[in-house]
């Protein structure tokens, strides 16, 4: 006997008749979509992914939760800091909560706030106080933490003590939750709470001439619950980082108002133009078109980004960094020696854009090999000379480009994007608005 | 922050996603590797969702199709777990966990494509146009790999008691 069409149907049917959606799949392909999202943004990532805390205004959905005593380090201690015993001024950070409650919000409270901390700063006197909330319901699907409080610091204004973001608290600690704070009409004071680890703190972000990262990070000196600090004024962009130690994204320390400060016109900046050039012969090594949206699904394929770890030496990964809306542009190429070519763009609030050339042979992992800064300003914004002569990385977006070898000819190297021979000494741009010539190799 | 993807993707995970997960189950045999395999693919769906709405699904299929062929490239000279070691096989009849490894066994000795060609073809019932469309081939090929997969799982199967089993009990209704 043979077996029919309809047969076959039957059998591959029954055969996955068993199988049922894996529970829970439609929030996890959500994290993890989420998660390839972002590392397409890594520029933005340690804004948007590394801020857990939720601030109680915006999204808390209290639910009629089993009422229960949960646990919280908060509330274990008296208040600290030089102020603990200025009875005026807790009475003062008392009101000033309590005008917060009036405005309402939902959150049902119980007992009384707990000043945590209250102490002088250069700015002025600061506190940061909790309350427990009168239920502990689920906040998170994901790992099942219950609210226990509710908590905020609290900066002195011309009209005394105003509370800043009130945040929730769950019970799997402040880790999440912002545990400093800047003061001052400029910013220039952060106050750090003591949680019981030790935090590492850098004022400052600068780059190196080839556009590494360089920051130096000193020990946070507690004393009596807090530390403050001298920074350099956060107006427009956050140059200082807080990590618990080791420094590392994990251990950030998350810092109250960042987003005031980085989206100071209330809403975050459109994402930067992203522009991907293909250069000639790059298909061969990539297996596909890596611009190709599609490239990797119809064929195998290698990673189109870099990667955090690739990049590592110039990410900022325990920053908080906005962007000024400059293109973010990825190179796909071969060089002649056969390995695959990647350039890619990082910028950081209104600072240069850095370009970062990266090889890989075969299926190992990108390394980084050169880099510079652009300037989207210049007529050849991209010009980078890979090592062992494999040329170089010229690119000026919408722009035709040739180029020549001393006096030599020139040679059409394409539009856009080009890697030149090593001993090109002149590219020339031609675009809409006319020619110009840059020489390159020096 | 709002979510562009919104409620539509939410709900093409929720209604397409046990029929993505048969397919990924034939392709790969192995209800882990299926279910890595279809989130790996909803993952890349959610990215690129505004770009595919349109016709989600036949981005689904294509995706998964040229994913298990890459792993399977990747996975070809380490040995698979036995089918029944970690299916959930005690709460099956006896008689469903030997079909489905006769089905998968049977699967797994057709080229890569051949299987997807068949699995598309007679599982999802697909017409030769979308199935030539998920393996990124001509009609022409399709029928060539349909035929010839057809040929050989109706070799192997009619080899196994417990199919042929099946099939008589299926006729003589």
């Amino acid at each position: 006997m043979t077996i029919s069409d309809n047969h076959v149907r039957d059998v591959l049917r029954q055969a996955t008749n068993h199988l049922s959606g894996p529970p829970g799949l439609l929030e996890d392909v959500r994290r993890g979509g989420r998660r390839r999202v972002a590392r397409r943004r890594v520029v933005l990532a340690a804004v948007f992914a590394a801020v857990v805390a939720v601030p109680m205004g915006a999204a808390i959905q209290l639910t009629n939760g089993e009422r229960s005593e949960v646990a919280s380090p908060l509330f274990d201690g008296p208040t600290r800091g030089d102020l603990a015993g200025d009875e005026a001024y807790l009475r003062q950070v008392r009101a000033a909560w309590q005008r917060v409650l009036a405005r309402g919000g939902g959150t049902q409270l119980r007992g009384e706030p707990h000043i945590v901390w209250a102490g002088s700063t250069p700015a002025g006197p600061a506190a940061y106080l909790a309350q427990r909330t009168a239920s502990n319901p689920v906040v998170s699907s994901l790992q099942n933490d219950r609210l226990v409080a509710v908590a905020a610091f609290v900066k002195p204004t011309a009209d005394g003590p105003q509370v800043k973001t009130v945040e929730q608290v769950t019970d799997a600690g402040l880790d999440g939750n912002s545990q400093a704070t800047f003061l001052g009409p400029r910013r220039d004071v952060l106050l750090v709470l003591d949680t019981g680890r030790p935090v590492e703190f850098s004022p400052d972000l600068r780059y190196a001439p080839d556009g590494k990262i360089e920051r130096t990070f000193t020990h946070v000196p507690f004393k009596d619950g807090a530390a403050v600090l001298s920074v350099p004024p956060q107006q427009t962009k956050i140059t200082v980082a807080l990590s618990a130690s080791p420094v590392s994204q994990e251990n950030v320390v998350h810092i109250d108002g960042v987003h005031e400060i980085s989206f100071a016109s209330g809403d975050s900046p459109p994402e930067p133009p992203r522009l991907s050039r293909t250069l000639p012969g790059a298909e061969q090594v990539w297996g596909g078109d890596p611009s190709d949206p599609d490239y990797g699904t119809d064929r195998s394929g290698y990673d189109v980004d870099a990667g955090l770890e690739a990049l590592a030496a110039y990410t900022d990964t325990v920053g908080v960094h906005t962007h000024d809306g400059s293109p973010r542009l990825s190179v796909y190429g071969a060089t002649p020696d056969g390995r695959r070519l990647l350039l890619e763009t990082i910028q950081y609030d209104d600072d240069p854009a850095r370009v970062i050339a990266l090889l890989a042979r075969g299926n190992a992992p990108f390394q980084a090999v050169a880099s510079s800064f652009a300037d989207w300003s210049a007529p050849l914004p991209v010009q980078l000379r890979l090592p062992d002569n494999q040329g170089i990385l010229v690119a000026a977006e919408g722009a035709a480009l040739t180029y020549r070898r001393g006096a030599g000819q020139w040679q059409d190297a394409g539009r856009n994007a080009a890697l030149v021979p090593a001993d090109s000494t002149e590219v020339r741009i031609t675009t809409a608005s006319g020619t110009t010539t840059t020489p390159i190799g020096s | 922050m709002r979510d562009s993807r919104g409620a539509e993707f939410d709900e093409f995970v929720r209604t397409r996603s046990v029929a993505l997960l048969r397919v990924a189950y034939l392709l790969t045999g192995d209800r882990h590797a299926a279910e890595d395999l279809l989130q790996e693919v909803l993952e890349q769906l959610y990215v690129r969702w505004r770009r595919v709405q349109s016709s989600p699904e036949a981005y689904a299929r294509r995706a998964l199709v040229n994913r298990s062929i890459n792993r399977w490239r990747r996975r070809a000279r380490r040995p698979e777990q036995a089918l029944g070691d970690h299916d959930g096989v005690a709460r099956d009849h006896a008689d469903d966990v030997a079909l489905r490894r006769a089905v998968v066994s049977a699967l797994r000795d057709l080229p890569v494509r051949q299987r997807a060609a068949v699995v598309l073809r007679y599982l999802e019932d697909l017409p030769t146009a979308e199935v030539a469309a998920a393996l990124g081939c001509s009609e022409g090929t399709v029928k060539s790999h349909t035929s010839r997969g057809l040929a050989r799982l109706r070799v192997a199967l009619a080899g196994s008691s417990l199919v042929m089993s099946i099939v008589d009990l299926r006729s003589s209704r």
